[in-house]
């Protein structure tokens, strides 16, 4: 009969999630995390309460089309008080700023370290001289990195979108939560941004154990990502960023150059990055397997 | 002689002069880097552009040239060489150098402060200056190789080709090239530096200098586009060396620009003025003065770790 190995591996796997949680919040490498996720968190809510005065000047003309004087007129700019434009301007901030830079760069640092600061520390050989599989290992690693991701980015996404609807001030921000389509837009940016810590997590985890220096695939992976926008639709598809922007509720334009796609749908988004990340981490498993330490190239 | 008559002596041979003691380092330090097949191919790539710059230069002013492809007109078919051309130039080594930058740098300096190496540098006759301007003078070599090197040799093949004292014309252009380069290589080097030696780790110091070059520029570009103002341009570093190079060459002023801006639902034109001259060189120079700060109290042969 077969042994259930299942109550034991999930307690070795809580065991390993404490001790990396610890270490990837606590540590002083976690520093420049929140330093990051930070970073949006304050500009919106520069945004939301400094409103810069703008000066333009306009030709005044007469009954018959001549020029008058010239007008000058001061306005006051927000673009985060105007509902008009609000979401597709907050849409754009968290594109470009938290899914592809703080998300990205944080899954980066997040997964990456999670075997190649052990190497580092000359402390690898500590989990794998434990009783522990290889691959419960990995699985207990993945999910500490998930934990400090999502901890982090989703504050980063929920502080972002507090100073999104504060600038609309207490009344419209509660009547467009409650009443409109708030609520199911502020599930939709978490949502994402939990899909990008799972997809770029695992993606980060597998490159971190395949190459030795990751920072090239990265740096290949950050240009595709970029450049998704210029890519034809089947190419769209072998990217990470395509299905998560495929999720927003607010379409963006992605500027004249761009080939449009049609966004790919919900039910095929949602389950396609959790199947990559499944097949992600098989991979990463499997490498495990084989791995050997060698700590004199690391440093 | 006798076992009893054996004593210590002192080395009576030639010694190193003190001032090119840190050379010794470098010598070492470019030794290892080169090894690297990927730093190989980084400066083979790096050679690319200004070979066809080199050949662009040569067809303008070969007849033969431009009737093997048979290009009547020169001015028509060629790009023309002047302040342009060199700044593209500078542009595009100035990345390339950040890319050698990131993979040369943070072993350099990472490795021996990661393995308490420095005290075994500093116990020789070699002052902690001497010992990041060594290191520095080895990534100094290869960026000169990578910006103005090239630069300054497709200038003299310009100037040779294209006579009638065009180079006496044109010295702004050297100017803007060799100062230029300068000013990036150095805000590069102490950059990789200072980030190296406080995480004293070369894969994230790699990151950590990926992020600090690509991640202020995407905040920057949002400044800019939400605030109506060039201001965020000051936290992009190759908009920075753009400004201020744009400066050197003669070629840069604080222009005024349209920008679209939503306002209470109307999209209106805000005209906005391009960042000065002098913010740029000062943005820099305190990025240099940081770097230099974090640099002294880093590379120190030990520290007290507390906690």
């Amino acid at each position: 009969m077969m042994a259930n190995h299942w109550p034991l591996w999930r307690r070795q796997i809580a065991a390993i999630v404490r001790l990396e949680v610890r270490k990837s919040l606590f540590h002083r490498r976690a520093l420049i995390l929140y330093l990051l996720a930070l970073a949006p968190v304050l500009l919106v809510a520069l945004l939301a309460n400094i409103h810069p005065t703008l000066v333009r000047t306009s030709a005044v003309l007469d009954a018959t089309g001549h020029y008058v004087r010239e007008r000058t007129v001061v306005q006051r700019h927000g673009p985060l008080q105007d509902p008009a434009v609000a979401p597709l301007v907050f849409a754009d901030l968290y594109n470009a700023m938290i899914l592809r830079s703080v998300v990205f760069f944080g899954c980066v640092w997040i997964f990456m370290n999670l075997f190649r600061a052990e190497l580092v520390d000359r402390s690898l050989h500590f989990y794998f001289l434990a009783a522990v599989r290889r691959e419960v290992l990995v699985a207990g690693k993945f999910i500490a990195g998930l934990v400090t991701a999502l901890t982090l980015f989703s504050m980063s996404t929920a502080g972002a979108l507090f100073f999104y609807y504060q600038a609309r001030g207490y009344d419209a921000a509660m009547r467009d939560i409650w009443d409109g389509h708030g609520m199911a837009q502020v599930f939709t940016y978490l949502g994402m941004t939990w899909l990008g810590c799972l997809g770029y997590g695992a993606l980060f985890l597998t490159m971190g154990l395949f190459f030795r220096n990751p920072i090239v695939p990265a740096l290949v992976v950050y240009g595709w990502e970029w450049l998704n926008f210029l890519l034809p639709p089947v190419l769209k598809k072998i990217s990470i960023i395509h299905y998560l922007t495929s999720l927003s509720r607010v379409p963006l334009p992605e500027g004249g150059a761009a080939i449009v796609a049609v966004p790919t749908p919900a039910y095929i988004s949602i389950p396609g990055l959790v199947v990559m990340t499944g097949v992600l981490l098989y991979l990463a498993s499997r490498r495990i397997r084989s791995m050997e330490i060698n700590y004199g190239g690391e440093a | 002689m006798g076992l009893n008559e054996r004593r210590y002596v002192p080395y009576a041979g030639p010694t190193t002069a003190t001032w090119s003691r840190f050379l010794v380092l470098s010598r070492y330090a470019l030794r290892d880097v080169l090894r690297e097949r990927l730093v190989v191919l980084l400066l083979v790539v790096s050679g690319i552009y200004p070979l066809g710059a080199a050949l662009l230069i040569y067809a303008r002013y070969n007849l033969g040239f431009l009737a093997l492809l048979n290009i009547q007109s020169a001015d028509r078919f060629l790009p023309p060489i002047g302040v342009s051309f060199f700044e593209v130039l500078l542009v595009v080594q100035g990345v390339l150098a950040f890319f050698l930058t990131l993979f040369i740098a943070p072993p350099m300096i990472a490795r021996d402060l990661a393995n308490n190496g420095l005290a075994l540098y500093l116990c020789r006759p070699l002052s902690r200056f001497e010992y990041v301007i060594g290191k520095m003078t080895a990534l100094l070599w290869l960026l000169t190789c990578t910006t103005w090197l090239p630069g300054l040799l497709l200038w003299s093949l310009q100037a040779g080709m294209a006579g009638g004292g065009w180079g006496a014309d044109h010295l702004r252009i050297l100017l803007g090239i060799v100062v230029g380069s300068w000013l990036w290589m150095m805000v590069l080097a102490l950059l990789a530096f200072a980030i190296s030696a406080w995480v004293r780790w070369k894969l994230a110091a790699k990151a950590a200098l990926l992020g600090v070059f690509f991640i202020p520029s995407i905040f920057g570009n949002v400044i800019d586009a939400r605030f109506a103002t060039h201001w965020g341009r000051l936290l992009n570093l190759l908009e920075l060396m753009r400004v201020t190079c744009g400066g050197l060459f003669g070629n840069y002023t604080a222009g005024e620009s349209v920008v679209a801006v939503y306002s209470n639902g109307q999209a209106i034109d805000v005209v906005v003025r391009d960042i000065p001259q002098w913010s740029a060189w000062a943005v820099l120079a305190v990025l240099c003065a940081t770097c230099v700060l974090m640099l002294s109290r880093k590379v120190r042969a030990y520290e007290a770790v507390r906690g």
